[in-house]
C-alpha cells in the first residue's frame, strides 16, 4: 500500500467517522515518550485531536476533565497496572473507547483487558495501516451507537409527546362529552320549570274549586244529617284534592316567600358593597380594579341586596374567566333616565357558540361540581325583575363586557 | 257569628269566583264577583269593600293595573293578590304598590279565611 493510498483510506474513514464537523478526541497513554508522540502526530494527521501523556495519573485526570472518543492505553506503564487505568477510565466515562496496547503477545492480559471493557488490542510493534482501520472501525462503532441513542432518546420524546397528546385530546373529549350534558340538562330543567308553571296555572283554579265545593257540601250533609256514606264519599274527595295540593306544590320549584324589599338605592354604592364582600378574592388571583363611577350617578327605586347579587355574579365570573390574572373595569354612567353599568374582563372570552345561552339557569361551562351555573342567569333575571335589561360582548380571548341597563323609573316591561 | 265583611272577588275564572264567593257567603259575609278588572273598577265605583281578593293574571286589565286603578280611586284599599305562579315578576310590583299580601292558588280556604279575618281587623298586616 502507498502513502498516497493510505492517506485516502484514513481520510475515507475519517469522513466517515464523524458525520459532523467535530472531530474526535483521542487520548494516548504511553511512558515512551518517543513512542507516544509518535503515535500522536500519525493520529492527529488523520484529523483526531489527541493528547498524549506518560503517566497514569495525567490520564485520570484528562478523562475526568473533558470527554475522550477514545483512549489507547500502553499495558505497561511505570508503576501502575495498565489494567487497573482502564478499569478507572471506563469508569469515569463508560463512553470512551479503550484499546490496549501491548508490546507483547500476551493473550492472557489482552483477553483480560476485553474483559474489563476494552474495546480491542493492538500489538507492538505496531501495524500503523491496521491500527489505524482498527481506530476508526471503533470510533465508526461509537458513532452508530451514539446516533442510535439521540434517535433513541428522540423516539421516547415523540412518545412522551404523542401521549401528551393523546391526554390532551381525551380531556378535550370528556369535556366536549360533560358541555353537552349539561346542555342538554339545562334544557331539560327549562322544560321542566315551564311545565311545572303552567300545569299548576291550570290546575289551581278548577282545584280550589273542587275543595271549596266539597268542604260547602260536607257542611250541608252534616247540617241535613245526610246517611254516613255520603259524608264518607265528602271527606274522601276532599282528602283526595288536598293530595293534589301537596303535589303541585312539590311541583314548584321556586320558594315562594321570594318577596323583597325595594328601596332608594345607588348603583355606585352598591357596587362598592359588593366589592368589599370580595375582600382580597381579586388581589389575591391578580386581578387589577379599576372603577370608573360616574358621580353624577341619582338614586333609583331598586331592590339593593338583589343587585348586589347580580354584581357579585358577575365579577365572579369575570374572575373565574381570568385564571392566570388580568384587569376588570368597572364603570357607571347616568343617561336618559337610565344607568347604565358595565363590567370589562380581559379574561378568555365566551365562545361565540354559547354566547347566547349564558344567561340561562343551570348553564355553565365549568367542571362539574365547581359551580352551580345559576351565576349569570341568576344576574339575568334579577336585572329583569328591575325592569332593566343586561347583553354580553365578548371576544374569545381578549376578554367580556356584560352591560346592564337600568331604568330610574319602575318600567312597565315587568309588568307584561 | 264573627263581624260580616264586604269583599269584592276579582278573577276571569268563574267557576273559582263562585265558590268561594259561596263559601265566603255561607260565613256570612257580603260578597259581589267582577270577572275582570274593568268590571272590578265599575263595582268599585259604586260600593265600598272591606277587602278586595284579585287575581294576577286576567285578560285585558291585569290585577297589579286594576290595583294601581282601585288605588288612585280610593286610597288604602286592602288588596290580596291571587296568583298560582310561584314567582311572578308582576308579585313584587303589587307588592309595591300597596298589596297587602299573597295568596297562593289553589287556595287553602280554612287559610283564606283566617287571613281575611285578619287583615279586616288589623291595620297592616302581611299575610300568607
Amino acid at each position: 500500500m502507498t502513502v498516497e493510498n493510505q492517506t485516502k483510506e484514513s481520510s475515507r474513514v475519517s469522513t466517515l467517522d464523524r458525520a459532523d464537523d467535530e472531530s474526535a478526541r483521542l487520548l494516548v497513554v504511553d511512558d515512551d515518550k518517543g513512542m507516544r508522540e509518535t503515535l500522536a502526530d500519525i493520529l492527529e494527521m488523520e484529523g483526531y485531536e489527541v493528547d498524549a501523556v506518560g503517566e497514569a495519573s495525567a490520564a485520570r485526570e484528562l478523562v475526568a476533565r473533558q470527554f475522550y472518543h477514545l483512549a489507547l492505553i500502553d499495558l505497561r506503564l511505570p508503576g501502575v497496572d495498565g489494567l487497573d487505568l482502564l478499569t478507572q477510565i471506563k469508569g469515569t466515562s463508560p463512553d470512551t473507547i479503550v484499546m490496549v496496547v501491548t508490546g507483547h503477545a500476551s493473550l492472557e492480559s489482552s483477553v483480560d483487558a476485553i474483559n474489563l471493557g476494552a474495546e480491542g488490542y493492538i500489538l507492538k510493534p505496531i501495524d500503523i495501516p491496521g491500527a489505524r482501520s482498527s481506530i476508526g472501525r471503533a470510533l465508526e462503532k461509537q458513532r452508530l451507537v451514539f446516533e442510535n441513542r439521540r434517535l433513541l432518546e428522540e423516539l421516547r420524546g415523540m412518545n412522551v409527546r404523542l401521549e401528551q397528546n393523546n391526554m390532551e385530546l381525551q380531556q378535550e373529549i370528556a369535556g366536549r362529552k360533560s358541555l353537552q350534558a349539561q346542555l342538554v340538562e339545562s334544557e331539560k330543567m327549562l322544560g321542566i320549570y315551564q311545565l311545572a308553571a303552567g300545569v299548576t296555572h291550570e290546575i289551581a283554579n278548577p282545584l280550589t274549586t273542587v275543595m271549596g265545593r266539597t268542604q260547602l257540601l260536607l257542611r250541608k250533609a252534616k247540617e241535613l244529617d245526610l246517611p254516613r256514606e255520603v259524608v264518607d264519599s265528602l271527606e274522601i274527595i276532599q282528602y283526595e284534592a288536598a293530595r293534589t295540593v301537596d303535589t303541585l306544590d312539590n311541583l314548584s320549584l321556586y320558594s315562594r316567600s321570594r318577596v323583597d324589599k325595594y328601596g332608594p338605592c345607588n348603583v355606585n354604592v352598591a357596587i362598592e358593597r359588593t366589592l368589599s364582600l370580595f375582600g382580597h378574592e381579586l388581589d389575591d388571583n391578580d386581578i387589577l380594579l379599576t372603577l370608573d363611577l360616574s358621580p353624577e350617578l341619582p338614586e333609583m327605586a331598586a331592590n339593593e341586596s338583589q343587585l348586589m347579587r347580580a354584581f357579585a355574579a358577575i365579577i365572579r365570573n369575570a374572575s373565574q374567566a381570568m385564571p392566570g390574572g388580568g384587569e376588570l373595569t368597572i364603570e357607571t354612567r347616568s343617561k336618559k333616565g337610565e344607568v347604565h353599568i358595565a363590567f370589562r374582563d380581559t379574561g378568555v372570552g365566551i365562545p361565540e357558540d354559547i354566547r347566547s345561552r349564558v344567561f340561562e339557569p343551570f348553564f355553565t361551562t365549568r367542571d362539574p361540581g365547581r359551580g352551580t351555573g345559576v351565576g349569570l342567569s341568576e344576574a339575568y333575571k334579577i336585572v329583569k325583575d328591575h325592569g332593566g335589561s343586561i347583553g354580553v360582548e365578548s371576544s374569545e380571548g381578549k376578554g367580556t363586557t356584560i352591560r346592564i341597563s337600568l331604568s330610574l323609573e319602575a318600567s312597565d316591561s315587568t309588568l307584561s | 257569628m264573627e263581624r260580616p265583611f264586604s269583599v269584592l272577588i276579582v278573577d276571569d275564572d268563574e267557576g273559582m269566583c263562585e265558590t268561594l264567593a259561596d263559601v265566603l257567603l255561607d260565613k256570612g259575609h257580603e260578597v259581589a264577583i267582577a270577572k275582570s278588572g274593568e268590571e272590578a273598577v265599575q263595582l268599585f265605583r259604586r260600593q265600598q269593600f272591606d277587602l278586595v281578593l284579585m287575581d294576577v293574571k286576567m285578560p285585558g286589565m291585569n290585577g297589579v293595573d286594576t290595583l294601581k286603578c282601585l288605588n288612585q280611586m280610593k286610597g288604602n284599599v286592602k288588596v290580596l293578590m291571587m296568583t298560582a305562579y310561584a314567582v311572578d315578576d308582576r308579585l313584587e310590583e303589587a307588592l309595591r304598590e300597596g298589596a297587602i299580601g299573597v295568596a297562593y292558588k289553589p287556595l287553602d280556604l280554612g287559610d283564606l279565611l283566617n287571613t281575611i279575618r285578619k287583615v279586616t281587623t288589623e291595620p297592616r298586616p302581611v299575610a300568607v
